[in-house]
């Protein structure tokens, strides 16, 4: 298991999603978006082929707060910093934490760090990467030169992961 | 003059027996006539009596029929316009529905039914008692009572018992299975945010709600979440 740098939390405000369909089941408190999903929140982003958004029970009928988003098939968490990749990813409104599992990638600037499982607190600013049980191991390039320059020419140097699909659509207000 | 002898009553009926039998004979046929004539009469006065119920009967049956689907029809040339509409019926689990309008329309020669409708209404369980039947759902619709299907066009506005409301420029209410679709683009108002789609659809008795061809929703989170994480962490 090592420890990552913070994970930026995602921004204040509302949360707007993005993708090509949307099945909201009232009875369950759930809604769930297929087909491309962006989920952006200030200048956080979550990116994947499934998200299905929990809320908790209002009183009566309907829909109170949002309590947890689980995101499925290619998620990207997409932060100014950090660009992290997983199959599975989960964000847990409640206890502030988001987890990505399978296959994960975490890319810092020009730091890249490969896991099984990502665990980041966003109250605490901790995130642990671990490997696979009895299997492939935490693996890490880093490039401590790098961090001295500006996040331009690290840019330059080391681009960003490509992330699929369109990119977000912005909200238009009624 | 000489005076005839007086007769005997046995000769008074002998002479003018065979006189009065005629006569008694002849008014005996003139009364069967008359009562032959009488029932005639009476035969006659029935069959006109029947006639006139059975007149009454047919003309009831004429116009009772057509009262149902269009009252106050006021034929305007070829078209057929109906004032203050109302068509009713019950879905496929039996729950009423009222379909009202300022006006309705009825082309000839078109599909049997087949009315289109200013200011369409629509008083049923899937649009939410905040509906009602004073809430125009549209500018205009048309409602097919074999399919029973209500279709609206341009202006939509539409809510749903589980307070959605959809704004868009056309939508299909199919009355038969409690279902709501729209292939036009649509802004939609839900309890938990807001979203833009190019068409949706309402199931499940309003339960089941279905965005497609390109959504976007803004969730409302900041104040909710606040309460939801305060909560968790005292």
């Amino acid at each position: 298991e090592a420890q990552a740098g913070a994970l930026t939390p995602p921004g204040e405000g509302p949360l707007d999603v993005s993708a090509d369909d949307l099945d909201v089941f009232d009875r369950e408190n759930r809604i769930v978006y297929s087909g491309d999903v962006n989920a952006v929140r200030g200048d956080t982003r979550l990116r994947a082929d499934r998200v299905e958004v929990f809320f908790e029970p209002a009183e009566g009928a309907g829909f109170g707060a949002v309590t947890r988003m689980e995101a499925s098939g290619d998620v990207y968490y997409v932060t100014p910093t950090e660009v992290i990749r997983g199959d599975r990813g989960v964000y847990d409104f409640v206890a502030g934490e988001i987890v990505l599992s399978g296959n994960v990638v975490l890319t810092q600037g020009c730091n890249v760090s490969t896991g099984s499982r990502l665990v980041a607190n966003l109250e605490t600013g901790v995130s642990q990467l671990a490997g696979a049980e009895g299997g492939e191991r935490v693996r890490s390039v880093f490039f401590p030169d790098r961090d001295t320059q500006a996040p331009a020419a690290q840019v330059e140097d080391c681009p960003r992961p490509e992330i699929p699909g369109e990119g977000p659509e912005p909200f238009v207000e009624g | 003059m000489k005076k005839r002898p007086a007769m005997s009553l046995a000769e008074t009926h002998i002479a003018i027996g065979p006189a009065l039998g005629e006569r008694r004979a002849q008014s005996l046929a003139a009364a069967r006539r008359r009562s032959r004539f009488v029932a005639g009469l009476r035969l006659a006065l029935l069959a006109a009596l029947a006639l006139i119920v059975l007149n009454a009967a047919v003309q009831v049956l004429i116009n009772g029929r057509g009262r149902d689907f269009a009252p106050a029809s006021v034929p305007t040339g070829e078209v057929e316009r109906i004032v203050n509409p109302r068509f009713t019926g019950r879905d496929a689990q039996g729950t009423p529905f009222v379909v009202t309008a300022d006006s309705a329309v009825r082309q000839p020669g078109g599909v049997p039914g087949l009315t289109a409708l200013e200011n369409p209404r629509l008083d049923y369980a899937l649009l939410g008692e905040a509906a009602g039947q004073s809430a125009v759902l549209a500018e205009t619709g048309i409602y097919n009572p074999q399919a029973r299907t209500l279709r609206l066009e341009t202006g939509v506005s539409l809510s749903t018992r589980s307070d959605y409301e959809f704004e868009t420029s056309s939508a299909t209410l199919h009355l038969q299975d409690s279902r709501i679709t729209g292939d036009a683009p649509v802004y939609g108002e839900a309890p938990w945010g807001a979203i833009r789609a190019g068409g949706f659809e309402v199931r499940d008795d309003g339960r089941h709600v279905i965005f497609t061809d390109g959504v976007v929703t803004r969730l409302i989170i900041d104040e909710r979440a606040g309460d939801g994480a305060e909560e968790a962490t005292e």
